[in-house]
């Protein structure tokens, strides 16, 4: 049905094609802006993963800095140093609980005071018996470094700290001073505060297959994705990565926390004793991941496609309505166009396609309407020139495939002549003598145009026609022959059938010669008509003339009697003809007797 | 961690000190009248052979032999000089007395949290009222309250034979009574404790030995292009 439609109909074919060029160029610019509005949300959020990333070094850079303005005076603190010194570990406990209390806005803040051989001697929170082994490494670090100084993140009791290691000075090193926060909820919850990003941190021991999550700004209803996203997070170090979550999609970048600090360039002893020795402890690996929501990012282009969306609906309908209106103002005028192109073909030359219109369908119902009256002017020609020649003939030369221009050729001609035409003309009225003249040409004609002979001209009582021109025919003399012939045979039925109306008698006599003759259109530009001429003509004539003073209504010249042999021709002897210096061949045809 | 190895030596050195000087009192008395005498000199570098200053040598007797002399007491001071303390290192008899005179224009509060000796000079300028007595043998490591930076150490030996290296890392012992003794190196920046058996007779004895230091540390000095007094 649509398919016939889209066959059929040109109004269809055009609203179907501009329609689908429209959803075409529509739905391919919200492919693009589609594509380009992701590409853009994920170089954005790309770039605040990586300003998220630095804002978190800077979170905990600060905090440590913290860390360091309480812990470096009071290692060098006369009264912590006596206390230290007296060995009144109660004493010393309130005393490190009362400098971790001047850390602002961190309530969690560990302190622990151990001595070379890391043995604790004193720490605000209870510890395990292996605590001292999470941080063992941060003490050789913190050794080797110039500054007797070290930090880094650990995990103790299960917890991630970010660790900082001092001397305790009396003026010289006696023990190391530890002091961490923890990389806890409250710490995940200001990062993202700050940075407006999703923070999660989780460690994996080497042993473990799933990572742990210590601390993450997700709900804990979506750990379990966030375990198995973050399982792979080793593929995806130092790159950023998709993950769905609940359905959402997250940018993820993952930052190494114990990598977050470059160690002192004048640490001679290793190139990296922080990760070396965390892998002779077997130390968990501890990262940051930190996330971006793709799709809240998205948010606003995605509003933007549904508008545009919208637009591109709302222009695809108005150019189906459109493509459909300006389709049938074409195929409307179009249909009325051909139905009256169809009658004009059945020959009704009279239809007139009006198109008040000023455009190429008001010019082509214009050049319908001219076609239909050269069409009416050619069939009225048709029908003159079939008075004067058979419908054959007429066709075929208003066809134009009879070549008209002057050519020699070889043709039988015929003249045939009412003989006693001056008593006639006398006997009778002019109006009479025209209605005979009419009625017996009419007579002669129609045999001429059953022989496929063309009447040229006539000549007062006389019809001279042609046999071989302007259509060929190979037996022209015998046509011309039976012409003959059969107006005599004609004339005879004539007579019965008028005796009532034309009770004169009357004889015609025929001249009939095939010659070699010019034949051709001849005249002026404007007036002309095709003819023949040359002497063969003028034989045919005088043949014609000959004819009364033998007792044969036909004489034929020796060319035609050559050409058409096959008749009783009855040999006249030579007769000396007008025009012609030596005397001619002539041959008589009895009607009675061929 | 050599802090850690100084308080181990600290504490086995004073055990041993008080047993060898009794012994030594009696020794003395059955031998006195026939003492033959040595020197030890003795050259102490890096492991660069740069050469290390301010090392305090000491020969400790060993075997019961009678210590040959007591140690006499000093009464010597350590001055604060544009807020540090001269000289840095400095190696005593027990029962020396040692006064600090502060011989800058601003106050400076010095004190000594080691077990060898604890005490506190608060505030002062000038000379301090009482000389402080170092009646045990140890090092003490003496700060300033006020200037982080400032440090200095007072080895307290039981020995009448000490000394300290030069500039040129060199140090000699004389008239050291023949016997066998152990040679004991001290240095604020040794990696471990030196001790080694020698046998002192009646010629002398060189020695040349290369001690393994740490880096230095020290608290940043107000004003100062260096933080490193000791090599």
């Amino acid at each position: 049905m649509f398919i016939t439609l889209y066959k059929q109909q040109l109004r269809w074919r055009i609203t179907i094609l501009f329609s689908a060029l429209i959803l075409v160029l529509s739905g391919t610019t919200l492919l693009i802006t589609h594509r380009a509005n992701i590409a853009n949300a994920e170089t954005n959020i790309t770039a605040n993963l990586s300003i998220t990333a630095e804002v978190f070094r800077q979170l905990i850079e600060s905090r440590i800095q913290s860390l360091k303005d309480i812990a470096r005076p009071a290692t060098s603190d006369h009264a912590f140093r006596q206390v230290y010194s007296e060995g009144h570990i109660p004493t010393l406990i309130s005393a490190m609980k009362n400098l971790t209390a001047r850390i602002k806005n961190v309530d969690s803040t560990i302190m622990v005071l151990v001595d070379f051989d890391n043995n604790i001697i004193a720490s605000t929170t209870s510890l395990n018996q292996h605590a001292g082994q999470s941080w063992q490494h941060l003490l050789l670090n913190a050794e080797n470094n110039d500054s007797l100084e070290a930090d880094g993140v650990v995990i103790i009791n299960k917890q991630p700290y970010e660790i900082i290691v001092t001397p305790l000075l009396i003026p010289d090193p006696e023990a190391w001073v530890l002091m961490g926060f923890p990389l806890d909820q409250e710490f995940t919850s200001t990062a993202s505060r700050i940075t407006q990003s999703n923070i999660t941190i989780f460690s994996q021991q080497q042993s473990d297959v799933d990572v742990e999550i210590h601390a993450s700004t997700f709900d804990k209803t979506q750990f379990d994705d966030l375990i198995s996203s973050l399982n792979d997070y080793q593929k995806h170090i130092n790159k950023i990565w998709q993950v769905s979550l609940n359905r959402s999609q997250y940018l993820t970048s993952i930052l190494p926390l114990d990598k977050l600090r470059p160690l002192h360039s004048h640490d001679k002893q290793s190139s990296n004793p922080i990760r070396t020795s965390q892998a002779d402890n077997n130390q968990a690996s501890i990262f940051a991941a930190i996330q971006g929501s793709l799709t809240k990012e998205l948010a606003p282009y995605q509003r933007l496609n549904l508008i545009l969306a919208g637009v591109f609906l709302l222009g695809g309908i108005v150019t189906l309505l459109a493509t459909g209106l300006i389709s049938r103002s074409i195929t409307k005028p179009l249909v009325g166009l051909s139905r009256g192109v169809a009658e004009i073909g059945t020959g009704n030359y009279e239809v007139k396609v009006t198109q008040d219109r000023q455009d190429e369908i008001g010019d082509l119902s214009k050049s319908i309407n001219k076609m239909a009256g050269n069409l009416k002017e050619k069939e009225k020609i048709r029908q003159l020139l079939g008075r004067s020649v058979s419908t054959e003939v007429a066709e075929e030369l208003l066809n134009n495939d009879i070549q008209v221009a002057g050519e020699e050729r070889e043709v039988t001609v015929l003249f045939a002549d009412l003989r006693g035409f001056t008593t006639l003309s006398e006997r009778l009225s002019p109006s009479e003598l025209l209605a005979f003249l009419n009625d017996y040409f009419d007579c002669l004609s129609n045999v001429i145009d059953q022989f496929n002979g063309v009447v040229d001209k006539y000549i007062g009582d006389e019809v001279m026609a042609i046999f071989g021109a302007p259509v060929h025919r190979d037996n022209h003399a015998e046509l011309a022959v039976k012409a003959a012939l059969g107006m005599q045979q004609a004339l005879i039925e004539f007579r019965v059938n008028n005796k009532d109306i034309w009770t004169f008698d009357f004889e015609t006599g025929i001249g009939i010669n095939t010659d070699q003759v010019v034949v051709g259109n001849m005249g002026s530009k404007s007036r002309n008509n095709y003819t023949v001429i040359g002497d063969g003509v003028n034989l045919a004539s005088r043949l014609e003339s000959e004819s009364k003073n033998h007792p044969y209504p036909i004489i034929a010249s020796q060319n035609t009697v050559d050409a058409a042999p096959n008749f009783n021709w009855q040999a006249l002897g030579s007769a000396k003809i007008r025009g012609k210096n030596e005397l001619v061949k002539i041959y008589g045809l009895d009607f009675n007797k061929s | 961690m050599y802090i850690h190895a100084i308080k181990m030596s600290e504490s086995k050195s004073n055990q041993s000190m008080r047993l060898k000087s009794q012994l030594c009192f009696l020794v003395a008395i059955l031998v006195s009248a026939h003492s033959i005498a040595g020197d030890l000199k003795i050259s102490i570098n890096t492991q660069k052979n740069q050469p290390i200053e301010s090392v305090v040598v000491t020969l400790e007797r060993l075997g019961g032999i009678q210590q040959s002399t007591s140690p006499a007491p000093l009464n010597i001071e350590i001055k604060q000089i544009d807020r540090e303390f001269v000289p840095a290192v400095t190696v005593i008899p027990v029962g020396s007395l040692v006064s600090f005179p502060n011989q800058d224009d601003i106050l400076h509060h010095v004190y000594s949290f080691s077990k060898a000796k604890t005490f506190d000079l608060p505030l002062y300028k000038g000379i301090p009222n009482e000389p402080i007595e170092f009646d045990i043998a140890g090092v003490a490591t003496l700060g300033c309250n006020i200037h982080d930076w400032m440090s200095a150490y007072v080895v307290i030996v039981d020995t009448p034979y000490y000394q300290k290296t030069n500039q040129l890392g060199e140090a000699q012992l004389t008239n050291v009574s023949a016997g066998e003794y152990e040679l004991v190196l001290w240095h604020p920046r040794q990696k471990k404790s030196y001790r080694e058996t020698i046998t002192i007779g009646d010629q002398s004895t060189t020695k040349k030995i290369e001690l393994r230091l740490k880096p230095s540390f020290r608290s940043k000095r107000q004003n100062s292009n260096s933080n490193r007094r000791y090599q």
